[in-house]
């Protein structure tokens, strides 16, 4: 069986650009895909690019925790989103779904998609102009990416989920700078149990949200 | 015996619990219990008499770093007679409830009295911050006096007072916070009240006291049982003269030619209102206005502090007797009856041996120094409100007099309480004697009373006429239709904040915080270098 | 011997536990959640905190410092005059619980919260005062959700600010050991201000961070709104006035208190406005609050000790205000299902505690005599007015803002009630307010009165405050 540091030794050849890369991608598809198995599964990918770059800054198996304990959180919030039914069409009962692509432009999807490309910009200027001190340019970028497109994630949001997932996203991107200056396991313990109990609370709205009302069920 | 200023105001209070308390358990005579806690609280408060000032400390609100003073009273001899005033109508307004019982909810009655007390509080206020306290104590329990009245039109007419008169608690308020500004003393004997103070305690004391055209919250619709309702009318609007004394006395009265005008119409109008009513006995409120403003008048012509308190004492005593008075009616007995009201009329004319000569003396004697349009409107203004106080005394009343035995000595008992100190006590202790009245101010003193026979007769030969009138000017006078346009101003102005609300709180409300977040961040970063980055 | 700060932290969690098992029995909950945080806040009270008395035969030291992982617990004077309020305010709003239908987990979370926020108060250093408060935070999202369905939003929006302040925190307490180092580099000091002022406008929820206040108060449960308004809110007001106390050269910043100056004057005003347009007294509530919020960062900003006494004057007449609003809005509710002006037209002759209720709460929230309301606003008022008679008129206009919302509400309520039709809930049998409620609302009237005419009976404890902020300037009102 492989150790940790193997697995990471082997992990560490994926290039820092394409794991960059691919947390633009998921980040911004949270922002623009409003599907919610889609969110879901962008997380998970998050979270393990997110861990894969914390490598470079602090210890693997700090990072590992960091990495399960998005995992988990994703295992939690697939769960939730599966048990209300990934959420709900803008469409009145009984309507026909329409093609993929009226339906794409009624929830928005090219302006999120603008959105998206805005936020990634504005995150990229954002990190030129600013480096984060104790932290290579790549986990800037990386950091400044997730909290931008966290953010815009959370103001287009119209669901507790994917406002979660656009909260939870703003704190990865925070812990990517945090973990290079406090690598307290207090603090790492901490952290994980707060972004836990984000996912729970989130976890908890997401299913009163889509609790049916008492007054419209009578 | 030392007796506390609180005594008179722990008399009240506890007759409005018993009173509360009774309605609860089914008492029969709630009525007793307020003559005796009025009766109570007159005697306490003359006893109070040898020892003035008389100070007390009622609320120790401490830090007084915070508060900057404490809620106490003191008792001088202005407030002495209008607190003496003041429990009189009371004592004499709850010996008609005992002689007429059963006319009114028992919760009325305790709130009357509860009401009556925290108005002699504001009368006998040290300072700026005690006054704010007991108005607003007295606004609270004025509507919940009108709501225990009951009516279509209570819930409404308890609103607007509630707006009005939390105006006038808010301007005192906000004199309060001047008087800090100005590192000034809060206590009446120690006060010098800068000129914008001045305009705002004028201000607070015409909303209280519902000078035209701020006078809506009035409760015209109680005008059916005067009797039991003269409190209501009277408490609130004996605050705001007390204020008005206060000024007077301490030289604070805001300048300007402003007030002389607004205290001239308010007493035109009440007198027009009060002389076109078609029913005398509902000409309360009016008279009230009008007499008021009359009074107004006078401190501010007159500027004799002695005289305005003698007038407002006739004022209220004048009021109660002629509505809890009966009018004149054929009969040697029944004309008797009438001597109460005839009373209650000759002080609000200002007849000599009356407590309300002084106070109309002084005012022409002021007048004939000042702008002559305000001596002759003050001339018609009086003519009118004497022609309909005249119409009250004249018009027989039809209602019967109290059944029983036990309900006329207690009637007669009301009746000599609210009449006789007009005549009897309270003119020697009021005003000092006037002397030396010039010809003019003798004329204008005269003439209304002349000006009010004449229109207590036309009055009947004009009525078809002014039947026609009274439906269009009433209306029009009574400035209902004002408040509505400001209310529907104030909810076109509100519609703008529900707006406001919508956009920072609606659907985009997280990118409307971003941005405003990021426009703050992009002002800030100015300074900060941004090369330096955190903690470089 | 058991520290006492060890008490204040498992004593609640343990009553949670407790309270979440006696689930069926809502009466029972309610006082048992009242009773342990009541004796607590009363043990913080009159315990001593400078020796070791005994408790049911154990030993107690109060002020016991406690080290868990290298890190300090520590209960401070001030630190347990302020618990002991919180502990208080939050058992009297568990009373109020029993009757009020705040939510099924209602007191099961809100003893969690009390552990949490005790902990965020005496543990040093700040940061994990932030941490601790970003988990409550998260709990007391699920409270205030409080089981109403499809209602989300305020407690998302409440969530998403307090989490977004902990960056903030976090990365301050880094820059502030950094400090420590370099004390002469000016520019570390103004980004640790920054952020700490940033991370202190969130949890306090000053303009533009409020947008969570409105909808949660339309939304929840009003005693679980109200829990997270005066309970919560007061735990971060202490640990801004703590962290000020324990960084001189952070407190002895002048532009720091003029920021807070700036942003409670912002807060206060939109506060007024919002409430002046408001025809529910939902909303009503929560802008009447933001307003009361905004007067009292005015007061703090001037750095005085009498500054302090007038926001703790504010802070102590807040949550009787909003318990009054709360009763009130929980009755409305019950009645026409809404708090809507138009709804409630003509209650008041129906529903006399109730219109009550509303009434007099909103009117004390706004600030005007002689109610509880208005000590804390004539203490700000009256410090303003001597020292920057702007702000004192601002608050003035304020004042008469929300109170001329309440009063609109008045108007409606106090309206000759509508004739009844067939569709209309006052063709149902007309119910009595349940009595229950009555005492809590005559109980909390009567609380109310006495502190506003009586507020020397917490001058004691408050000025104990006071005392113990020592970067207060000298100089007072």
């Amino acid at each position: 069986m492989p150790t940790l540091n193997e697995i990471l030794a082997r992990l560490a050849i994926v290039p820092t650009t394409t794991a960059l890369l691919g947390l633009a991608i998921t980040a911004g598809l949270l922002i623009a895909v409003p599907d919610w198995r889609a969110s879901v599964l962008a997380l998970v990918a998050q979270y393990i690019l997110a861990g894969l770059l914390l490598t470079r800054v602090i210890r693997p198996e700090i990072a590992l925790i960091k990495t399960l304990t998005g995992a988990m959180i994703c295992v939690t919030l697939y769960v939730t989103a599966r048990r209300v039914g990934w959420g709900r069409l803008p469409l009145e009962e009984g309507e026909e779904p329409p093609s993929w692509w009226l339906l794409s432009l009624m929830m928005g999807v090219p302006f999120r998609i603008l959105a998206a490309l805005m936020a990634l910009a504005l995150a990229y200027s954002a990190a030129l102009r600013m480096p984060l001190p104790n932290v290579p340019l790549e986990v800037t970028l990386g950091a400044f990416t997730l909290c931008m497109m966290g953010v815009f994630g959370i103001a287009l949001a119209r669901e507790p989920l994917k406002g979660g997932i656009g909260l939870l996203t703003v704190i990865t991107g925070f812990e990517m700078f945090y973990s290079s200056v406090e690598q307290s396991l207090v603090v790492v313990g901490f952290l994980g149990l707060v972004n836990f109990m984000i996912a729970l609370g989130i976890a908890y709205l997401t299913t009163y949200q889509a609790a049916p009302d008492e007054e419209s069920s009578a | 015996m030392q007796i506390s200023p609180l005594v008179p105001i722990l008399c009240l209070l506890a007759g409005a619990f018993l009173v509360e308390l009774g309605a609860l358990v089914r008492f029969r005579w709630p009525s007793l219990i307020a003559v005796i806690a009025t009766g109570a609280a007159t005697v306490a408060l003359w006893l109070l008499r040898p020892r003035l000032p008389a100070t007390v400390v009622v609320l120790d609100w401490r830090p007084v770093t915070a508060f900057g003073s404490t809620a106490s009273l003191r008792v001088d001899g202005t407030a002495w007679l209008l607190g003496l005033a003041l429990l009189l109508a009371g004592f004499s307004v709850a010996l008609v409830w005992l002689a007429t019982p059963g006319q009114e909810p028992p919760a009325a009655r305790g709130l009357t009295l509860a009401m009556l007390a925290v108005g002699l509080g504001s009368i006998f206020s040290a300072n700026i911050l005690t006054v704010a306290l007991c108005w607003g104590m007295l606004d609270a329990l004025f509507c919940l006096t009108l709501l225990a009245h009951g009516g279509p039109t209570s819930g409404r007419r308890a609103q607007l007072a509630l707006g009005v008169n939390g105006l006038a608690t808010l301007s005192v308020w906000v004199v309060a916070a001047l008087i800090e500004q100005d590192h000034l003393s809060p206590y009446w004997h120690l006060l010098i009240l800068p000129p914008t103070a001045r305009i705002l305690m004028g201000l607070a004391a015409a909303l209280r006291l519902g000078l035209y055209p701020l006078h809506i919250w009035q409760p015209v619709e109680l005008v059916g049982k005067s009797d039991r309702s003269l409190l209501i009318y009277l408490t609130p609007a004996m605050a705001g003269l007390a204020l008005w004394a206060r000024l007077t006395v301490m030289q604070g009265l805001p300048e300007g030619n402003l007030w002389p005008a607004v205290a001239l119409v308010t007493a035109l109008m009440g007198g027009v209102l009060a002389w076109i009513q078609p029913d005398p006995r509902e000409s309360l409120p009016h008279l009230a206005l009008g007499c008021g403003g009359m009074l107004i008048l006078t401190a501010i012509m007159g500027k004799t502090p002695a005289a305005f308190a003698a007038g407002s004492a006739s004022w209220l005593l004048g009021l109660t007797a002629l509505f809890v008075g009966r009018s004149f009616a054929r009969g040697v007995v029944r004309w008797l009856w009438a001597i109460p009201a005839a009373l209650g009329v000759a002080t609000l004319a200002g007849l000599p041996l009356t407590i309300g000569f002084a106070s109309r003396a002084a005012f022409y004697q002021g007048a004939t120094s000042g702008p002559i349009w305000i001596f002759i409107f003050a001339i018609l203004t009086e003519a009118l409100l004497i022609g309909a106080m005249l119409r009250r005394l004249l018009t027989p009343d039809p209602t019967a007099l109290p059944p029983g035995k036990l309900a006329w000595i207690g009637y007669i008992a009301a009746l000599i309480v609210a009449a006789a100190p007009v005549v009897i006590l309270l003119p020697s202790l009021a005003a000092a004697p006037m002397t030396g009245l010039s010809a003019m101010a003798w004329v204008g003193w005269a003439a209304p009373l002349a000006g009010g026979v004449t229109a207590a007769i036309m009055v009947e030969r004009l009525r078809p006429r002014l039947n026609r009138w009274e439906i269009v000017a009433g209306q029009v006078l009574r400035l209902d239709w004002l408040y509505s346009l400001v209310l529907n101003l104030s909810r076109g102005v509100a519609r703008a904040g529900i707006w406001l609300a919508d956009v920072l709180e609606g659907d985009g409300a997280f990118l409307w915080m971003f941005l405003i977040l990021a426009l703050v961040l992009l002002y800030v970063s100015g300074p900060l270098s941004p090369s330096r980055g955190l903690g470089q | 011997m058991i520290a006492g700060v060890f008490a204040l932290i498992v004593l609640p969690l343990v009553a949670a536990g407790v309270v979440a098992l006696l689930r069926p029995f809502q009466a029972l909950r309610a006082l048992v959640a009242a009773g342990v945080a009541m004796t607590l806040g009363a043990g913080m009270l009159w315990l001593p905190l400078d020796r070791t008395v005994q408790l049911f035969g154990r030993p107690v030291a109060l002020g016991e410092p406690v080290e868990l992982m290298g890190r300090q617990l520590v209960l401070g004077g001030a630190d347990r005059t302020a618990l002991a309020a919180i502990f208080l305010v939050a058992g009297g709003l568990f009373l109020i619980g029993w009757r009020a239908r705040p939510g099924p987990s209602f007191f099961s979370l809100g003893l969690t919260l009390l552990s949490l926020l005790s902990a965020a108060l005496v543990v040093r250093p700040f940061l994990y005062a932030s941490l601790l408060l970003t988990l409550a935070a998260a709990l007391a999202a699920i409270l205030m959700q409080g089981q109403v369905p499809g209602r989300t939003r305020g407690a998302l929006r409440y969530l998403v600010m307090m989490t977004l302040s902990l960056p903030m925190f976090l990365v301050a307490g880094w820059l502030v050991e950094l400090y420590a180092l370099n004390p002469g580099d000016v520019g570390m000091a103004r980004n640790v201000m920054l952020l700490l002022l940033a991370g202190f406008a969130l949890l306090l929820s000053v303009v533009p961070f409020h947008i969570w206040i409105g909808p949660a108060a339309c939304e929840s449960p009003p005693v679980a709104a109200v829990f997270v308004l005066t309970v919560c809110n007061s735990a971060v007001w202490f640990l801004l006035l703590s962290i000020l106390q324990e960084y001189s050269w952070l407190s002895a910043r002048q532009d720091i208190f003029q920021i807070l100056q700036l942003l409670g004057f912002l807060t206060a005003g939109l506060g007024g406005v919002l409430a002046f347009s408001s025809y529910d007294f939902s909303p009503l509530l929560a802008y009447g609050v933001l307003a009361d919020y905004g007067c009292a960062l005015i007061a703090l900003g001037t750095r005085t000790p009498s500054g302090l006494t007038a926001v703790l004057f504010a802070a102590v007449a807040r949550p009787v205000s909003l318990a009054l609003l709360a009763l009130g809005i929980t009755l409305a509710r019950e009645r026409v299902r809404s708090t809507g002006f138009e709804k409630l037209a003509g209650l008041a002759w129906s529903r006399p505690w109730t219109a009550a209720a509303l009434i007099v709460g909103g009117f004390s929230l706004a600030g005007i005599p002689p109610l509880a309301g208005f000590l804390g606003r004539w203490a700000e008022v009256r410090l303003m007015a001597a020292t920057q008679p702007v702000y004192a008129l601002a608050m003035l206009g304020v004042t008469l803002s929300v109170a001329a919302g309440v009063l609109r509400g008045t108007d409606y309520l106090l309206q000759a009630p509508p004739a009844p039709t067939y569709d209309s809930p006052l063709q149902e049998p007309e119910a009595r307010e349940p009595r229950l409620m009555i005492a809590f609302i005559a109980v909390t009237l009567l609380i109310g009165l006495m502190l506003s005419l009586f507020p020397g009976l917490v001058e004691s404890p408050l000025r104990a405050i006071v005392s113990s902020y020592t970067f207060l300037s000298a100089y007072t009102h």
